[in-house]
């Protein structure tokens, strides 16, 4: 694994509009191997999702647009790309679930020809091959009956089977990664549970890699590998699940497990909330953009960006608190949060 | 914490869908809730809990069954019974941003219940700057519209609206749903504190089971328009007892690697409340469905003190 899949190197991007330039993505770097799962992890506004379309190329042009970084894949700058050549990463190598089942079918499509749209373009074969193909896929996603429903139209899909449907298009051209933007958000939870099974079960069997953009802490723990916060438009921490979970270290993370009821408290605690809301992005702020939020600011942190410190093992966090010249806090907190 | 607040027997509300159709949203939900407790709600999209809600507040009338608020009949008050039982109840919606007039001042929406019921005549500027402050915003954004605000600062605009008539009882349908992961512990904060202070009675309703565990005394869960388990919110999660409860429990992502859970996935989907199975609505997903399961309807009953639930495994 001396080359990653998926390499993101300071990847910015900005939107124009009329009150000013939002810096949506401002320097995001990361990286996904063969067969993992990373996932992406942040409040609304936070340019999770807009992380995602820099990597499909889907950044709307105008208003959008990368303006510093590069995106790689297999060697291949693709941020660069015209493109004709992007058309054939799209959907072949790269796939794509998006959250909304309802809006990201086409209503008026059959769903077999939906799923099979990218595969017949890009492979060039006949209609029986397709259909075989639609079918297969269907099969493959858990639906039952695929040749009765191969020939359906999505209003006759349910929620968690449409979105079953919408994965079928993503693997359909047998990519090597998937980004999966909030798949799980608009069901409930008992078909969540379903959905998530099939995705981990599909990256395993097909040692696929994944990028799963959620807010959900606890989708986070179940299925991916590696995790990457971003508050923001930048990275504030990145871990594998088990570090980050067990030592996060950038208060932002702290507050965010912090926030979260748990379903086996026994007795009652006080929800313990991140004050304030996070900063505008037409303005960000000099220093580091979680400051105004943070019980530990220094004055530093209102000035200076923060470096990144690196705990081993790929963990990685960007505080001033982990510069040697700060306080240690952090055994306070792990105090304070056993108490 | 004795006094009963309301209670709600056999309630039914139908929606005619065509000529000869009726699809039954709820169908026959019974319980009470006591002064001063929190309700919890829990059930899948379409599974009818927020047209109980609905029901109960009068947005809806109902087919069937009544709901008796400190001991009168909401579906047959007239006159000023009405106006009171207005003052009384208060309701709080999901989407913050559809639930506020986006024409309205910030002091226009939170006022206009005072204005309604006359009540904030001569000191209107005061009671709305007092309310701002109570639910965490400043009197100086009285005079500003909703678009000027967050998600999660239109939430709390949406609760001073409805605590400024002084109502005993808010029906909160989602308050959440719609809010970041941190800001949602602001807001459940502040129903908390709401509720010590001034001695509320919720009904909170939400398909987030870590929330509502968290902040209810006891959690109803519905399944196709009817309430299938209904118990004290520790024990429903230490010992759930029907089986969807069981399935839905073990369905909520744990926020914690360490934590390898068996769980049980259910297999299929909601059947459509238009088109329910007969005898018990649950048996197409249950894995212990029996033939017994199709043919009866699992009755009503206390199968253990204040635990209630509906399902035949437990007649043995």
């Amino acid at each position: 694994m001396n080359q990653h899949l998926l390499t993101i190197d300071n990847l910015k991007v900005n939107f124009k509009t009329y009150g000013g330039e939002v810096q949506a993505v401002r320097g995001v770097s990361f990286h996904v191997d063969k067969g993992e799962t990373v996932a992406i992890v942040g409040e609304s506004g936070c340019g999770k999702s807009v992380t995602a379309q820099a990597i499909m190329g889907l950044i709307p042009n105008p208003p959008g647009r990368i303006v510093g970084g590069k995106v790689v894949f297999e060697g291949t700058e693709i941020s660069s790309l015209p493109k004709k050549e992007l058309l054939g990463i799209r959907g072949t190598q790269i796939g794509m679930v998006f959250q909304d089942p309802m809006t990201a079918l086409n209503p008026t499509m059959k769903v077999g020809a939906q799923i099979v749209e990218g595969f017949v373009r890009s492979q060039k074969v006949s209609r029986e091959e397709a259909r075989k193909r639609a079918i297969e896929m269907l099969r493959l996603v858990g639906i039952p009956d695929p040749e009765q429903r191969v020939d359906q139209y999505p209003h006759q899909f349910s929620g968690g089977m449409r979105q079953r449907v919408v994965i079928a298009i993503a693997l359909a051209c047998d990519p090597k990664l998937v980004i999966a933007d909030e798949p799980t958000t608009a069901l409930d939870v008992t078909i969540q549970a379903q959905i998530l099974d099939l995705l981990k079960r599909l990256q395993e069997e097909q040692q696929l890699s994944v990028v799963i953009i959620t807010h959900d802490l606890g989708v986070v723990a179940e299925i991916a590998h590696r995790m990457v916060v971003m508050y923001a438009g930048m990275v504030v921490e990145t871990g594998t699940v088990e570090d980050v979970f067990a030592n996060p270290k950038h208060p932002y993370t702290w507050g965010l497990m912090r926030s979260l009821p748990r379903l086996d408290e026994e007795e009652k605690q006080r929800l313990v909330p991140i004050e304030g809301t996070p900063p505008d992005l037409f303005n960000p702020p000099v220093g580091c953009a979680f400051a105004a939020r943070c019980d530990f600011a220094m004055e530093i942190c209102k000035q200076q960006m923060p470096p990144t410190t690196s705990f081993g093992q790929g963990h990685e966090a960007a505080c001033w608190l982990h510069d040697e010249r700060a306080p240690r806090i952090e055994e306070l907190v792990a105090a304070g949060r056993q108490a | 914490m004795s006094e009963t607040l309301l209670e709600v027997r056999d309630l039914k509300k139908y929606f005619s869908i065509a000529a000869d159709f009726e699809l039954k949203a709820v169908d026959g939900v019974s319980f009470s809730i006591k002064k001063g407790e929190t309700l919890g709600l829990v059930g899948e999209s379409g599974c009818g809990k927020s047209t109980l809600g609905r029901t109960i507040i009068r947005l809806y009338e109902n087919t069937d069954g009544e709901v008796l608020f400190k001991g009168k009949n909401v579906h047959q008050l007239r006159g000023k019974e009405i106006n009171q039982f207005n003052r009384d109840v208060q309701m709080i919606f999901q989407d913050p941003q559809a639930s506020l007039n986006p024409r309205m001042t910030v002091e226009d929406i939170v006022a206009e219940g005072l204005d309604i019921h006359g009540l904030g005549r001569g000191k209107r500027r005061e009671r709305v700057a007092e309310l701002l402050q109570l639910v965490g915003l400043h009197k100086d954004h009285a005079q500003r519209y909703p678009h000027e605000f967050s998600g999660g600062q239109r939430q709390r605009i949406g609760i001073a609206r409805a605590l400024a008539v002084e109502p005993e009882f808010i029906i909160a349908d989602e308050p959440i749903s719609a809010l970041d992961v941190s800001i949602q512990a602001q807001v459940v904060n502040l129903l908390e504190d709401l509720q010590q202070e001034r001695g509320l009675t919720y009904l909170f309703i939400a398909h987030d089971l870590s929330m509502v565990k968290h902040i209810s005394n006891r959690i109803g869960v519905m399944y196709l328009g009817k309430m299938v388990e209904l118990a004290p919110s520790g024990e429903l999660y230490k010992e759930p007892l029907h089986p969807y409860t069981q399935a839905l429990l073990s369905s909520v992502p744990v926020p914690d690697p360490t934590i390898k859970r068996e769980r049980i996935v259910l297999q299929g989907d909601l059947p459509s409340p238009a088109n329910k199975p007969s005898g018990c609505g649950f048996r197409t997903r249950c894995q212990a469905a029996t033939e017994r399961c199709a043919v009866e309807e699992p009755v009503w009953k206390e199968a253990m003190p204040g635990h209630w639930v509906a399902c035949h495994l437990l007649d043995t």
